[in-house]
């Protein structure tokens, strides 16, 4: 602590100092800020202005607690969201120091409070800045449950003209008891058109119902075309989140193969059984449906990495370690606690207590897995494969980009809001932990967030866990050749040529697509790819594939 | 996103609900044995939901129907905040603040216990079957 306390001092006075000019160290004027006004470049301590509030709630926490607000302004709340984001936000040093007066809320101050940097593609770097009445972060559910149809949508165009199509449908609830079913199309809901209509409420207030019994219409165009309507009604539902367990038998040797929806408590001990039937059945090959996966708790990617692993290679090694900004290299700033890395776990969680059981879990001990991704992969999943990778496990990975969320936050209350600022980065045990543009399979990786691979878009028109679905059927066939069927060599190669405008390359590819035809794959596509992206410019690349 | 003001009003019908419902502040003894109910009944969830709710001072608390079915145990956490892209804000979470809920049996009663803190409720409401 001593060591935090030091270099914290040796920060205020360095940020104190700035601009004075010409006076020698040991006379330079030490301003103490007050609070009392906005002095650019100046921070008082967070704890100054921590809940000061404009309107001090009355009442209670959840554990019967006094709220500790007491009487201020609207002024400190937005000089706490400052002072606590020059402390803690990872990219600290990339906010530009606006006054608070000009910003009418707290919320509105906040959001400003963020990098307004770009990653190498182009996308905003913090796309994660967050926040939420602390009345509804404190709304609690059973673990793993979910308010509405039993439909989880993909999100395809949020905006006008909309679109949203069914990718699961839960089992034992409205949706799949009235029939809703994979790859259909969202057109009306309660009458209202959904592509077009702009009462954004309606809808909304109609797709996500806050309470059971709902009764709502839905129009779905079906992948024939036809038309289905069906009245569905909300119930609190336990979501299934480890799905379509399968054993394949291919000419490179079992195969096991399984959905995973959610790193969340009640996933770990289907996860366990999974494992332990994969173990059980001799399985060599293994291949991670992630496309839904949103993440969750770091603990159980880190025990999924384990039963990937097994223990030769994860012994001793680190499966995360958090990093914060550089006023903290060794603390944990938010909790105080020496900063640790987290090993792959080998035990089972007793998740209620906080505690491992005695229960060792099942592990596979493979080298080589092959996950599949979309743009809904995110976070803890991301830190799988990012784990994985830092002990040498080789990850091919089937499907598109990641979402690039390589970042955490502990949600903080400020006078009944709660916020999320990103304030710490996920790093492996190389060290490495920059994909902030996600992940991507490449026929021929270059960069250290590029994974050897196959892209290839979600297949709504076939079953998930159907060997005929786009997705799994790529995967299987990189296990059996070794690299990617011929229609997605051919669509990857047209990707790249296209980023380096390269003409003559496409003429090539087209010859040799013609001339394979009759093949499902053609090796000469990969050497090709090799060749052409020396000299192609990398942001244009990265961009279209 | 949901709307703060109608959170409000939802907790504020939740504990004077639970107060008309009859749960109140319990001990349960060691004689107490696990239980389960059904809770098929939209109206016992919702009563069940206002007694977790009791035990968290207010907030709003969600089970499945078919909780408290098999075991006697449920384990609740916050609603995760999704994006508008519907993925979890917090897809890397470092925390385990579960609270578990425990149903249990005594002298014909049942009771509905909050594990961290040790509060229990009544459930006057209740019929409850020994596990």
């Amino acid at each position: 602590m001593k060591s935090v306390v030091v270099l914290s001092l040796g920060l205020l006075l360095v940020s104190c100092g700035g601009g004075g000019g010409g006076s020698p160290s040991g006379l330079r004027p030490v301003i103490t800020p007050t609070g009392n006004t906005w002095q650019p470049g100046v921070f008082a301590n967070e704890t100054v202005f921590k809940n000061k509030c404009a309107v001090p709630r009355s009442g209670v926490d959840i554990n019967g607690n006094a709220f500790p607000d007491v009487r201020g302004t609207s002024f400190d709340e937005k000089m706490w969201l400052r002072s606590w984001s020059n402390d803690t936000y990872l990219w600290y040093d990339e906010i530009t120091d606006q006054n608070p007066n000009n910003f009418n809320t707290p919320i509105d101050y906040f959001g400003v409070l963020k990098t307004e940097e770009r990653t190498p593609s182009g996308a905003a770097k913090d796309n994660f800045h967050f926040s939420q009445s602390s009345e509804e972060y404190n709304s609690f559910a059973q673990s793993g449950t979910q308010t509405g149809y039993g439909i989880n949508f993909s999100f395809i165009n949020n905006s006008p003209p909309r679109s949203l199509r069914v990718s699961t449908v839960e089992p034992n609830t409205s949706a799949a008891n009235e029939g809703v079913q994979r790859g259909d199309k969202l057109l009306r809901i309660n009458g209202i058109d959904f592509i077009n209509n702009s009462d954004v409420d309606a809808i909304n207030e109609a797709l996500f119902p806050e309470n059971a019994n709902t009764t709502t219409a839905f129009v779905f165009e079906r992948n024939n075309g036809s038309e289905f309507s069906v009245n569905l009604v909300s119930d609190d539902f336990a979501k299934s989140f480890v799905n379509n367990t399968n054993v394949i038998d291919t000419v490179s040797g079992r195969v096991g193969y399984f959905r995973f929806d959610g790193f969340q408590r009640p996933a770990q001990t289907p996860l366990i059984d999974t494992f332990q039937n994969f173990v059980n059945q001799n399985v060599t090959q293994l291949v991670v449906d992630l496309r839904y996966n949103g993440g969750g708790l770091l603990a159980m990617a880190s025990q999924l990495a384990y039963m990937i692993a097994g223990p030769n290679q994860t012994n001793n090694n680190t499966f995360e370690l958090l990093q914060f900004n550089d006023k903290y290299p060794r603390v944990d700033p938010v909790n105080g606690n020496t900063i640790r890395p987290t090993p792959f776990y080998e035990r089972e969680i007793d998740f209620a207590a906080g505690v491992f059981t005695d229960q060792r879990l099942p592990n596979l001990g493979l080298t080589k897995i092959y996950v599949i991704t979309t743009e809904n992969t995110c976070s803890a999943s991301e830190a799988l494969i990012n784990g994985l990778r830092g002990i040498n496990v080789e990850v091919v990975q089937i499907g598109g980009a990641t979402c690039g969320k390589p970042y955490g936050f502990y949600p903080t209350d400020n006078c009944g809001t709660t916020f999320f600022t990103i304030q710490f980065q996920g790093t492996n045990d190389k060290g490495f932990g920059d994909y902030a543009d996600g992940f991507k399979p490449k026929m021929s990786p270059k960069f250290d967030d590029e994974l050897p691979g196959c892209s290839v878009d979600d297949d709504f028109s076939n079953p998930l866990g159907s060997q005929q679905e786009s997705m799994l059927s790529t995967a299987l066939f990189r296990i059996s050749n070794g690299t990617c069927p011929v229609s997605v060599a051919q669509s990857m190669a047209i990707k790249s040529s296209r980023a380096g405008q390269n003409n003559s390359l496409s003429n090539v590819q087209n010859d040799i697509a013609q001339e394979s035809s009759l093949s499902i794959f053609d090796p000469r596509y990969r050497a090709i790819l090799l060749e052409s992206t020396i000299n192609m410019p990398i942001n244009e690349k990265d961009s279209n594939e | 996103m949901r709307i703060e003001n109608r959170w409000r009003k939802r907790n504020a019908i939740l504990i004077i609900s639970a107060l008309l419902q009859g749960a109140c502040m319990a001990t349960v003894s060691n004689a107490a044995v696990p239980a389960t109910i059904d809770l098929s009944d939209q109206d016992d969830k919702l009563k069940m939901q206002q007694a977790a709710s009791e035990l968290l001072f207010g907030r709003s608390v969600r089970f499945a129907s078919t909780a408290f079915t098999l075991t006697n145990k449920v384990v609740i956490e916050r609603v995760a905040a999704k994006d508008e892209r519907g993925l979890i804000i917090e897809g890397r979470n470092t925390k385990n603040d579960a609270i578990e809920l425990s149903l249990w049996l005594e002298n014909q009663k049942c009771y509905l216990r909050r594990s961290d803190n040790d509060t229990s409720v009544l459930l006057v409401w209740a019929h409850c079957r020994a596990l």
